[in-house]
């Protein structure tokens, strides 16, 4: 797999959870780090909708020994874990 | 009558066991043997039910590496629980308990005492400080209602169905008829008479929160949040795993809602934890809160069960059992923008956060009394006093 660029797969994770769980452009506490669980933008059942997009749109596949052991609660770390997984 | 035997970590044996009378209707028993789990079935089906089974043990493989991560632990040392005997046989030789049916209990005397007096314990403790409204709910929800908390994707063994007699003159006079003829009930009683039951548009409650979801559809909240309070009948269907006061189908469960902004509902929820923490140190019990999980019944319970570990969307409070088990009396939940999705709550135009904690008031009653005995006279003197006080103010006695 060819290596994937930071700003992209971040980008391309920003608009996906934008667009599928409805995030206004206006709403100014949604940002790259606030913590998606915390904060009510997502919740056990719209992450595993996430998370199978996200396998989806970068071919790859979340074992579950890795959804326990990454930080996957912020778009921030759920872009690195892409990259790392996509290097890997 | 065939048996199939599966050697499995104990972690992942115990959810398989809970999970395998769901998997076929000709499932006699489930025992743990060692190691093993041990299904037994009618019939010499083997290759069918062994099939299933492979595909529940996948579903809960990851349980491999979950782990529960202990929030709070209670001052009291754990008891030796064996001196009180058999605290569920007793009650039920003094016919303080009374089984009525599989998962059905009528309770009275002590027993039935000690659970109102809890109840009223969690409203003073935990609801008033939070200046929780009181509501009511009814048993039973409407099933398009039920559907959107996604209950029956999540739980779908659990559903009960309220179901009744079609409105038809002649299915009621046949279904009249035939009772007297037949001497009577029996579940073959129905399917003489062919279809004779209306489509399914209740099922009973599993749990007391969706009612406040549900009647709060559609509202924009002008504040941060509030609490809302209610106890409801609850009821999960729960195969050959209903056990004494422990697992019952039919229950009552006292909550304390918070719906509002996320900062609101998580700090409400935990000043509610610590608020039940306080309580049993006070009464001398021993307890913990653990990191825990909904038991989905899907495919994707690893994602979902993972996501709420890690994000602390679930904690149990849990007492210890005679023998060695334990029992969840307590949750404690976050359930981030679910609800206030799923009907149309909304706060500062994004769907607005809900959480609850949770009192199993017949499993709260039991454990207790598992720990500290049937004689008041050997009970912690602070629950005592309270206990009697409380008694004192209850004019049925």
């Amino acid at each position: 797999m060819p290596a994937l660029e930071s700003t992209s797969v971040t980008s391309q994770i920003e608009t996906m959870i934008r667009e599928r769980f409805k995030v206004s452009v206006d709403d100014k506490d949604f940002s790259r780090d606030v913590h998606l669980f915390d904060y009510g933008y997502l919740d056990s059942f719209s992450a595993a909708e996430l998370i199978s997009s996200v396998e989806g749109a970068f071919g790859i596949h979340f074992t579950d020994a890795e959804l326990i052991k990454y930080p996957l609660n912020t778009i921030n770390e759920i872009s690195a874990f892409v990259i790392r997984k996509a290097g890997s | 009558m065939g048996a199939l035997r599966f050697s499995l970590n104990p972690d992942i044996r115990k959810h398989v066991g809970y999970a395998a009378w769901f998997c076929d209707p000709r499932m006699t028993d489930v025992t743990h043997v060692g190691d093993e789990l041990v299904v037994e079935f009618d019939g010499d089906d083997e290759a069918n039910i062994r099939r299933k089974m492979e595909r529940l043990i996948a579903r809960f493989a990851s349980l491999d590496v979950f782990e529960s991560r202990i929030m709070f632990q209670s001052a009291t040392p754990l008891m030796n629980m064996d001196q009180h005997g058999d605290v569920y046989q007793t009650l039920l030789a003094r016919k303080e308990v009374i089984e009525l049916g599989r998962g059905q209990v009528a309770i009275r005397g002590l027993p039935y005492e000690l659970l109102e007096f809890f109840d009223a314990s969690f409203v003073q403790a935990v609801a008033v400080p939070a200046q929780a409204r009181s509501e009511y709910y009814p048993g039973v929800m409407e099933a398009h209602r039920l559907d959107r908390t996604n209950h029956f994707s999540s739980f779908p063994e659990h559903v009960h169905f309220v179901m009744h007699l079609r409105e038809d003159l002649d299915v009621l006079d046949q279904f009249s008829e035939e009772l007297k003829a037949s001497g009577g009930w029996s579940p073959s009683l129905l399917a003489k008479l062919g279809t004779p039951l209306a489509p399914a548009h209740i099922a009973v409650n599993p749990a007391v929160c969706y009612h406040c979801y549900a009647s709060l559809e559609n509202t924009a909240l002008d504040t941060d949040g509030f609490a809302v309070t209610a106890r409801s009948r609850c009821h999960r269907y729960e195969s050959g795993n209903h056990r004494g006061m422990v697992r019952l189908l039919d229950f009552s469960m006292r909550e304390v809602i918070f719906v509002g902004a996320p900062d609101f509902v998580r700090s409400a929820r935990q000043a509610a934890v610590d608020r039940i923490a306080a309580l049993v140190n006070l009464w001398g019990l021993h307890a913990w809160l653990e990191t825990a999980n909904d038991p989905f019944f899907a495919n994707d319970f690893a994602v979902k069960a993972t996501m709420q570990r890690k994000n602390d969307m679930k904690h149990e409070l849990c007492m210890p059992l005679p023998g060695g088990g334990k029992v969840a009396v307590s949750s404690s939940n976050f359930h981030s923008t679910t609800f206030g999705k799923a009907f149309g709550i909304s706060r500062n135009a994004r769907p607005a956060c809900t959480g609850c904690v949770g009192f199993g008031l017949e499993r709260w009653t039991y454990a207790v009394l598992c720990q500290i005995g049937l004689n008041i006279d050997k009970w912690p003197a602070s629950l005592r006093s309270a206990f009697q006080r409380w008694q004192e103010r209850q004019p049925l006695g």
